[in-house]
């Protein structure tokens, strides 16, 4: 069975464009976020077996929907998506639970990598 | 990669951070003590940020980063928004919006060093290129964790490309005229299978129609939006102070008419700010605020919408205007002061104007037979209102669409016209015997649409005619016969050259022929 997928991005374009990345390769995107609260919300709805999530979104942001969801799911497996210059945040995310990053602009290749790494 | 369908959505994203950053920046301006806008706008330039750039459209994505860095840079305190500041932004989200229509064109991307050197003189970007930018933006997360900002949920949604949708509406509107020939054919026999199965039909088509335009339908805002930022600009070039005051802007408008009223009304504000409106020094010497207001308003009215554009500057000098209709030979020299149609009429005489200094009658007249001209393509009319020194008012009565009207049809000799239900007000009788239509014992303005045929031979002498009521009167219009109301669909046709003024458009009626929609306007 296919791999389910949860993907928070606030801007519509990354959302596209990620949910076309991981499709073609086979993985099922289940939902999308468009806050942190939403990725939280839809987290405990869908139980994905991966999130992609963005760190700057508003309402919460990415770090802290990380760490909300590891809160209560502590084998959560997220993979962070920043932009160019956040490496600190990345950091942060990653003490927060997250299991990887990628940084924007995405490249398939760099995508789909990490996502494997993720799922192990 | 499907890259069409990035760059679509890329354009319509950007459209609308570009647009809300502009209201964010105007109302920050107001307020500049206030930091509330900050989290949203770096949002705004983060995302673009990130889509240019996967895009490979780095001028943009450069130029985002670079206001990306001074609002990182405010928000750390390490820069204050002074007006300088402000204006660096504005040239930024000015910078990114050429940016993302040359994208839409398909024009060369190129990037403006002159502007990135500003925004890096407000705030340098970190010594590598992509380096640690991790204090301000933790901050911001930070910001975000505590904020309480209530998140409207987002109604389930889709964007659809506009050309679908007009498509979809000529197929209904082909399927409009199909129903109503298929109901003349029908309703030979009453009570036939065909007679049930047809109206049946009727209904569907009727829901069908209503459901694709009001998918159609978008606030006025949409369009709106974009007038504080074009009037703040005028008032500094201008040095004048201006006010605009927007009401109704939830207002909906089938989307085609309201693209089409993007340049009449940013047209008739830059005339307002321009000419309507005095200097705050001339203000107050005519006891005014200094403060000029310009109001634009949208409100709903039977069968359609209204939109005002109001300034209460200095009015148009009607005297002004007739002695410069007499020069050009449009006026009689013993006629009295123009009405106010008159003066529309005038002014939109094509380079009425353009020849003498605008100021003296207040610059009315540059381009006036444009937007007239557009809002008339758009099934649409305009009325003025004019006082000294209290100031001008446009008028547009705008159909909710202009795809499909409610008409009623008359005949006049061998053709058939429709009237819009927009303009009519009853039936009434005229009796040879009185040149004018009386209603309820009062004389009406009264135009023979034989006459305006000019056909020849005698009509019966007790006709119909029917009461329009616009521009806030009411006139008559005598026709041959009544034959019904009707769902027309306005054909789009390119007008030629000397077509009446009473022609508002045309028709294909149930039995395949064509009939022409009256403009009332034109008539009296």
């Amino acid at each position: 069975m296919a791999h389910t997928v949860l993907v928070c991005d606030d801007a519509i374009f990354m959302r596209t464009m990620i949910t076309d990345i991981l499709t073609q390769a086979g993985y099922e995107v289940v939902g999308e976020a468009e806050t942190g609260a939403q990725a939280v919300e839809k987290y405990r709805q869908l139980k994905p077996d991966l999130v992609t999530m963005d760190i700057v979104m508003p309402d919460m942001g990415g770090i802290e929907a990380v760490r909300e969801i590891c809160k209560k799911n502590p084998e959560a497996r997220i993979l962070m998506c920043s932009a160019m210059g956040q490496q600190a945040l990345v950091v942060e995310a990653i003490q927060a639970g997250a299991k990887d990053f990628v940084v924007k602009p995405f490249q398939p290749s760099r995508v789909l990598e990490a996502v494997q790494r993720v799922l192990g | 990669m499907d890259l069409d369908r990035y760059t679509a959505l890329f354009l319509s994203d950007s459209r609308d951070h570009l647009q809300r950053c502009n209201a964010l920046l105007l109302a920050w301006e107001r307020a500049p003590g206030s930091d509330e806008p900050v989290a949203e706008l770096f949002r705004a330039f983060h995302s673009i940020k990130g889509s240019s750039s996967a895009l490979g459209l780095t001028p943009i994505a450069e130029l985002a980063n670079a206001g990306e860095q001074v609002l990182s840079a405010i928000r750390e305190g390490s820069l204050s928004p002074s007006p300088e500041v402000l204006d660096g932004l504005f040239r930024a989200v000015d910078g990114l919006a050429d940016g993302v229509e040359a994208v839409a064109t398909r024009a060369s991307l190129s990037a403006d060093r002159g502007l990135l050197d500003a925004l890096e003189g407000l705030a340098p970007l970190p010594l590598e290129h992509t380096g640690e930018l991790p204090t301000h933006e933790r901050r911001l997360v930070e910001r975000q964790r505590v904020s309480t900002t209530v998140v409207r949920p987002p109604g389930r949604q889709v964007r659809v490309e506009l050309e679908r949708l007009d498509s979809l509406l000529n197929d209904v509107g082909e399927l409009v005229v199909a129903r109503n020939r298929l109901a003349a054919i029908a309703d030979q026999d009453i009570g036939s299978d065909l007679e049930r199965v047809s109206s049946r039909i009727s209904g569907l088509v009727g829901g069908l129609q209503t459901g694709v335009l009001r998918a159609r339908m978008a606030p006025v805002d949409e369009v709106f939006n974009r007038f504080p930022r074009i009037v703040r600009d005028l008032a500094r070039s201008l040095g004048k102070e201006i006010r605009l005051d927007v009401l109704g802007a939830e207002i909906e408008l089938d989307r085609s008419v309201l693209d089409g009223l993007s340049d009449p009304l940013t047209h008739l504000i830059r005339n307002a700010a321009d000419h309507g409106l005095e200097t705050p020094a001339e203000r107050v010497a005519a006891g005014k605020t200094r403060e000029g207001t310009i109001r634009l308003r949208a409100e709903r009215a039977r069968e359609g919408v209204i939109v005002t554009l109001a300034d209460d500057g200095r009015g148009i000098d009607r005297a002004e205007v007739q002695r410069r209709g007499v020069e050009r030979g449009l006026l009689d020299p013993g006629a009295g002061l123009p009405d106010a149609a008159a003066l529309l009429r005038l002014l939109s005489h094509p380079g009425f104007t353009t020849r003498h200094a605008v100021s003296e009658v207040s610059g009315r007249g540059v381009g006036i037979d444009a937007v007239l001209t557009r809002v008339r393509s758009l099934g649409g009319r305009m009325e003025l209102k004019t006082a000294p020194g209290r100031g001008t008012t446009f008028i547009m009565h705008l159909p909710v669409t202009r795809a499909i009207v409610r008409a009623l049809i008359v005949g006049v000799g061998p053709e058939r016209y429709a009237i819009p239900f927009a303009v009519l007000a009853e039936a009434a009788v005229h009796d040879g015997e009185e040149a004018e239509v009386s209603l309820r014992g009062e004389p009406l303005v009264t135009v023979d649409l034989r006459a305006t045929l000019g056909l020849s031979g005698e009509a019966r002498r007790r006709r119909p005619a029917v009461v329009l009521e616009f521009g806030g009167r009411r006139t008559a219009l005598v026709v041959d016969r009544l034959l019904g109301q009707q769902d027309v669909v306005v054909e789009q046709f390119a007008a030629p050259v000397g077509l009446p003024a009473w022609v508002g458009g045309v028709t294909i009626m149930p039995d395949g022929a064509p009939a022409l929609i009256l403009d009332p306007a034109g008539l009296f």
